[in-house]
């Protein structure tokens, strides 16, 4: 499900999903990421432009990752949201999770 | 319950709403104008009127009050297809609109109390009146208004979910979904607080929450019963967070009754606009405290320059690599600070609608504004000084650019002018555009007016642009007869210099008969400089680097005359040295950075080059501010000074002597 | 958006009440006379909901619910019963073996609609 492009020089990480997630998808979604996370502070990309179905069980699983990475100092960004895990993003007021928007602050 | 203080940052904070809110009504009934059928635009323009009714009652804001549930009244009416917004209707409602702007305006926010009613006020309400009159049955009648009116309101929904809820089967976004349909989703908090980092995630747990503010007229017993399927998962906290009617006469409220729920949950918040826009939950800040936060961040960066270099020097490679590091977060922090100063600029072009509509009305135009690009961001502060110059270039494009229906027809054009407003990024400049279909300049008549005006020589070769150019001369103006719009004895001279004081230029592109595009680029920000350093002497000087087109080692002697022979041109120069009155250095290979700005070329004479650098611009104290040629200050990592040199005004002043005392661009050597 | 529904019932009248409320939302519906026929048409396709009647031949609804539970790639799947007011007894037990959402019969389809938007809206 999850790739993993290692960051070059003057490329970010970048993580792509394809396929679907949710509440099926993310107990094994959650370990293989686990076994992704650099333990390099660098900056990410997180690819979700082959996200095929999200529920509120994927999106907290990217909020835990997001949350995750940027505990570790990590800038993440998401690039790439196919528009149905978008509208659900937008329903739920996360914008921390779309592309194209100022970069997230990392709170909390 | 509440000290003077916090009443006061209540008030504050509702003024500012009540400003958003009156212009989202004034722009929503500026859209229904041209679409009367805009569903979106009619809610919208309803539901502002109807938080701002809302949030005033709770601060007795009775005039305030008592004008928009008018106003409200009549727009009921609107949404409910009783009435129809005509344009003596949408006069009138823009009018009241103009005095709840005045009526805010007029708020002590110290106090907390308004001046009571005015005649002008009075007249609107009568006015309001009597157009209501019109209508069959009352709407202030809740039993008369139609299909027994649900009572809207808003209804603030806490909803917590336990951790079985996901595996269960159950999406929590299915009911937010659900909710949706049965009203307005006002504002929306996914709670994420609680959701842990990955190691110790379970993701089959649900961690979520939601706090919502839904405008709908259901009933608490539909909304509970939304949640009913999830009873046992969910804890749920219903709150009619506004109980207005809205067919009923606002009493004025006791403050304290009134505000008894504001302690739990805000201010009746901002309507979301657009459903697209998904508003994220905001914080708003005053700009003041950005700028606190950005002057510190400035220093920080200068700071951080300071230390690399003492670092640097004592070759130490733990502290050099530690100073690395913080410089790494500092830039990021600079970077991230600056960009909460970005906003859209569609905010600023969407204020033309109005303009537009009074200005064309006034002098019997029909001019159709198009907005495009008001997605582009550009620092606040920017924009704040640029709506002037703005308004002053649409309104001349109005004024003498598009022409009068019978002139258009007669030229073959349509009687709809099209007036464009346009807004882009371009190689790091934001590029502003307005353009129109109208005449475009009359180069013959401008060129005759400069020469008349001694401003040109009656033989000098000028390109037409030059020539287009000349309107932003001071005490140029080509209106053959000043209107009372354009022409307010400010001329183009005071547009060009806000936007010279901005760093920015302007072009002018002109087709007779086809129309006119005025181009301003203006830097993103206003704090951040991408500079070229250079010294005088001890002096160091940072040009805006955008500006600097080579740099080249001067010839001996031959810049000293005031001028140079660049490929065969001539190309003025100013030496820095005797201009800013600088001791003589010993200097032997000085050096020239020509400068360009639009199609203005100098060389700028200096000792040494010092190559590329970002820096943060701080104002000039008081002290130097009589200084031309200057526009700020920087402070260099070794702790001196550095000056930024302002190009614009060195072209203006370099022009000035030449026209004053010699035919080659000689600048006196005397200095300031 | 639309979504794959299983509606399980051995009425082939109540069946067809349902499928047709369902098909005017847009989703798609899968029939099953029984619990049984149920389980023997899920071959791991992805189903968003589960409508099932409670007093079925073969395999009844509880039974059902209990089958799917057990299964990897359904165990997440939501499950309305369709219940009379004389099954509220068994409420209690299909409630114990994961169903989470009851609709009592005789129901409007616009009451079953609310109901599936709520589920997976």
């Amino acid at each position: 499900m999850f790739t993993l492009a290692a960051a070059t020089a003057d490329t970010p990480a970048r993580l792509r999903l394809d396929g679907d997630l949710t509440i099926y998808e993310v107990r094994a979604a959650r370990e293989q990421l686990l076994a992704l996370l650099p333990a390099q502070p660098v900056p990410w990309q997180l690819d979700l432009g082959g996200l095929g179905e999200l529920d509120s069980a994927g999106v907290q699983l990217l909020l835990s990752l997001h949350k995750t990475l940027c505990a570790n100092g990590h800038e993440a960004e998401v690039i790439a949201l196919p528009g149905n895990a978008r509208a659900l993003l937008e329903l739920l007021r996360l914008p921390a999770l779309c592309p194209a928007g100022t970069p997230v602050p990392c709170e909390e | 319950m509440f000290d003077a203080e916090q009443w006061s940052q209540l008030l504050q904070g509702f003024l500012e709403e009540a400003r958003d809110l009156l212009k989202e009504a004034e722009d929503s009934l500026l859209r229904l104008e041209t679409r009367p059928d805009d569903d979106a635009a009619i809610n919208a323009l309803f539901r502002a009127v109807h938080t701002l009714k809302g949030s005033a009652g709770i601060f007795s804001l009775d005039p305030l009050v008592a004008l928009a549930h008018q106003l409200e009244n009549l727009l009921m009416g609107v949404r409910d297809g009783a009435r129809v917004l005509d344009a003596p209707l949408t006069s009138l409602m823009l009018q009241c609109m103009d005095e709840l702007g005045v009526m805010l305006d007029s708020i002590d926010p110290q106090q907390v109390s308004m001046p009571a009613h005015t005649p002008r006020q009075a007249a609107l309400l009568a006015a309001l009146q009597a157009h209501q009159g019109e209508l069959p049955a009352s709407v202030d009648n809740p039993l008369a208004a139609p299909h027994g009116a649900p009572r809207l309101r808003t209804w603030h929904l806490s909803i917590r979910f336990a951790s079985e809820l996901l595996s269960n089967g159950f999406d929590p976004a299915a009911f937010i979904r659900y909710l949706a349909r049965l009203g307005d989703i006002l504002s929306l908090q996914t709670l994420t607080w609680a959701v842990p980092e990955l190691d110790s995630l379970d993701p089959e747990a649900c961690y979520l929450g939601f706090e919502v503010s839904l405008h709908s007229d259901a009933s608490r017993e539909q909304l509970e019963d939304v949640f009913a399927l999830v009873q046992d998962f969910c804890t749920l906290r219903l709150q009619a967070q506004e109980p207005t009617d809205t067919a009923l006469p606002a009493e004025p409220r006791a403050p304290a009754q009134t505000l008894a729920p504001a302690t739990a949950t805000p201010l009746p918040s901002m309507p979301a606009g657009e459903p697209r826009t998904a508003s994220s939950s905001q914080v708003k800040v005053a700009a003041q405290k950005l700028d606190e936060l950005i002057n510190l961040v400035g220093e920080l960066v200068i700071a951080t320059a300071g230390a690399q270099m003492q670092a640097l020097r004592s070759a130490h490679a733990a502290c050099i690599e530690s100073v690395q590091a913080v410089q790494q977060h500092v830039e990021q922090i600079r970077e991230r600070a600056l960009k909460l100063r970005m906003v859209e600029v569609g905010e600023t072009f969407n204020r033309f609608h109005r303009v537009v509509r009074d200005v064309s009305q006034a002098l019997d135009k029909q001019i159709a504004l198009t907005i495009s690009g008001g997605d582009t961001e550009l620092d606040k502060t920017l924009i704040d000084r640029i709506a002037d110059p703005l308004v002053h270039l649409v309104r001349n494009a109005i004024d003498h650019g598009i022409e009068a229906p019978a002139e258009r027809r007669a030229a073959g054009k349509p009687e709809q002018g099209q007036l464009r407003l346009n807004a882009y990024h371009d190689s790091g400049m934001i590029v502003l555009e307005i353009q129109d279909d109208g005449r475009g300049l009359n180069t013959a008549k401008i060129r005759e007016k400069a020469i008349a005006r001694g401003m040109l020589d009656s033989d000098s070769p000028m390109s037409e642009q030059d020539i287009h150019l000349l309107i932003f001369e001071a005490g140029f103006s080509t209106a053959e007869q000043v209107s009372n719009l354009s022409g307010r004895g400010v001329g183009m001279d005071v547009v060009r210099s806000a936007i010279d004081q901005l760093r920015g230029v302007i072009e002018i592109d002109s087709r007779a008969g086809h129309g006119c595009t005025f181009r301003i680029r203006l830097p993103l920000t206003l704090a951040i400089i991408d500079g070229f350093l250079v010294s005088v002497g001890e002096e160091h000087f940072v040009i805006p680097l955008d500006m600097v087109t080579e740099c080249m080692e001067a010839p001996a002697n031959q810049a000293e005359q005031g001028h140079l022979n660049l490929r065969g041109r001539p190309l003025p120069c100013i030496d820095l040295q005797p201009h800013f009155g600088l001791p003589r250095s010993a200097c032997v290979r000085r050096n020239i950075v020509v400068v360009s700005q639009g199609r203005q070329h100098a060389g700028l004479i200096v000792d040494q080059l010092h190559g590329e650098l970002q820096t943060v611009i701080k104002p000039l104290g008081q002290l130097f501010q009589h200084l031309s040629g200057i526009s700020g200050s920087t402070i260099l990592g070794s702790g001196q000074v550095a000056l930024i040199l302002d190009i614009p005004s060195l072209f203006r002043q370099s022009q000035q002597r030449a026209e004053g005392e010699t035919p080659h661009l000689l600048p006196s050597p005397s200095g300031e | 958006m639309a979504k794959t529904i299983l509606i399980v019932d051995d009425s082939a009248s109540m069946r067809q009440l349902v499928k047709i409320s369902l098909a005017s939302a847009g989703h798609q519906v899968i029939e099953a006379c029984d619990g049984r026929d149920a389980l023997n048409k899920l071959t791991g396709q992805k189903i968003n909901l589960v409508i099932s009647d409670v007093n079925m031949p073969n395999l009844d609804g509880i039974g059902l619910v209990k089958a799917l539970k057990a299964r990897n790639e359904y165990r997440f799947t939501p499950i309305m019963m369709l219940t009379t007011e004389s099954e509220q007894a068994k409420k209690a037990e299909g409630q114990a073996a994961g169903a989470r959402a009851w609709i009592v019969k005789p129901f409007q389809p616009q009451q079953l609609l609310a109901a599936v938007e709520k589920l997976i809206g």
